[in-house]
């Protein structure tokens, strides 16, 4: 494990290459039906948005903030936050992507909090020239938790306003339209942010290679 | 001017105008001509042909970070129960 990085052991829980989000027993019931009953005060209606959601949005703050646990209270404080908001909630974007913002909001919150070092991270996206192709190696199927783990570090050395970027589009696998939404931007923006985000990972990939091969 | 001598300017020209659009093409998100524009400078340039298919690579690799079903459910029941029991905390409290 890496000494001064916590959430290191928490890459264990990102186990499997395939995800399967439906094997949890969950209600039937359409999900604008439940924000409505939600909005009237049904408890059992918003802790099943809860259900519903808890996973996605934990997913993305666990990649922002310092650790598991940190992670569950900023889940669970954002989810508060929307209970005492679902009033306010028009559905004009879908129900998971106010949360992600409210839940990435919080996020950056907490982080804010914290000394200026570790909010400006550089970023350095520029290829290397002599680094291998890498296109078609084997531990691209991130087996190897080797591989993983430079994936995991290298997003969370992003910048936080590129971090999002990655791992709502494609970790999440979020549209870039949704995306946007999420983070408040237009979709211009937002796919600038997402270039530079993907070839700063990119590269680290080109240091990992060029390593491996040395 | 010779056609390879204006291939070559015409390649170093489209190199530095694709690299500001890599991402978008490999998610199929550019205008039909840019998007042949620089499908035939892939094919001219080996340092471009091999920036967007480590791209194409990562991006295939990327989901598998997401959380495993396993986590997924006990996350999903452990907030639930923890938000359940907050929301129940205040409606106490009036």
């Amino acid at each position: 494990m890496a000494e001064g990085q916590p959430w290191v052991p928490l890459l264990s829980r990102l186990a499997e290459p395939v995800r399967v989000r439906s094997v949890r027993p969950t209600s039937a019931e359409e999900e604008p039906a439940l924000i409505e009953r939600a909005k009237g005060g049904d408890r059992d209606a918003f802790e099943e948005l809860v259900r519903r959601n808890a996973d996605r949005l934990y997913a993305v703050v666990i990649r922002f903030v310092a650790d598991d646990e940190e992670a569950q209270e900023v889940t669970q404080e954002a989810f508060l936050r929307a209970w005492r908001s679902i009033g306010r909630f028009q559905g004009r974007s879908q129900f998971f992507t106010w949360l992600y913002r409210i839940g990435i909001n919080e996020a950056k919150r907490r982080i804010g909090r914290r000394p200026p070092s570790e909010l400006f991270a550089s970023l350095d996206d520029d290829p290397i020239p002599e680094a291998p192709d890498w296109s078609e190696a084997p531990q691209l199927r991130l087996e190897q938790s080797d591989l993983r783990r430079v994936l995991e570090e290298s997003i969370r050395e992003l910048p936080l306003r590129y971090r999002a970027t990655i791992i709502l589009r494609d970790v999440e696998g979020l549209s870039t339209r949704e995306a946007a939404e999420v983070m408040e931007l237009s979709e211009t923006a937002f796919k600038s942010r997402l270039h530079r985000a993907r070839l700063a990972v990119r590269r680290s990939l080109d240091e990992y290679f060029l390593e491996e091969r040395q | 001017m010779a056609a390879t001598t204006w291939r070559r300017l015409n390649s170093r020209r489209d190199h530095h105008w694709a690299q500001s659009r890599y991402s978008d093409f490999v998610d199929g998100e550019l205008p039909d001509r840019q998007d042949d524009r620089l499908a035939a400078h892939e094919e001219l340039c080996p340092e471009c042909a091999q920036m967007i298919r480590t791209l194409q690579a990562l991006l295939q690799a990327l989901p598998a970070l997401r959380l495993g079903p396993e986590a997924s459910f006990a996350i999903a029941e452990q907030t639930a129960s923890q938000v359940r029991a907050r929301i129940a905390e205040w409606d106490e409290d009036g």
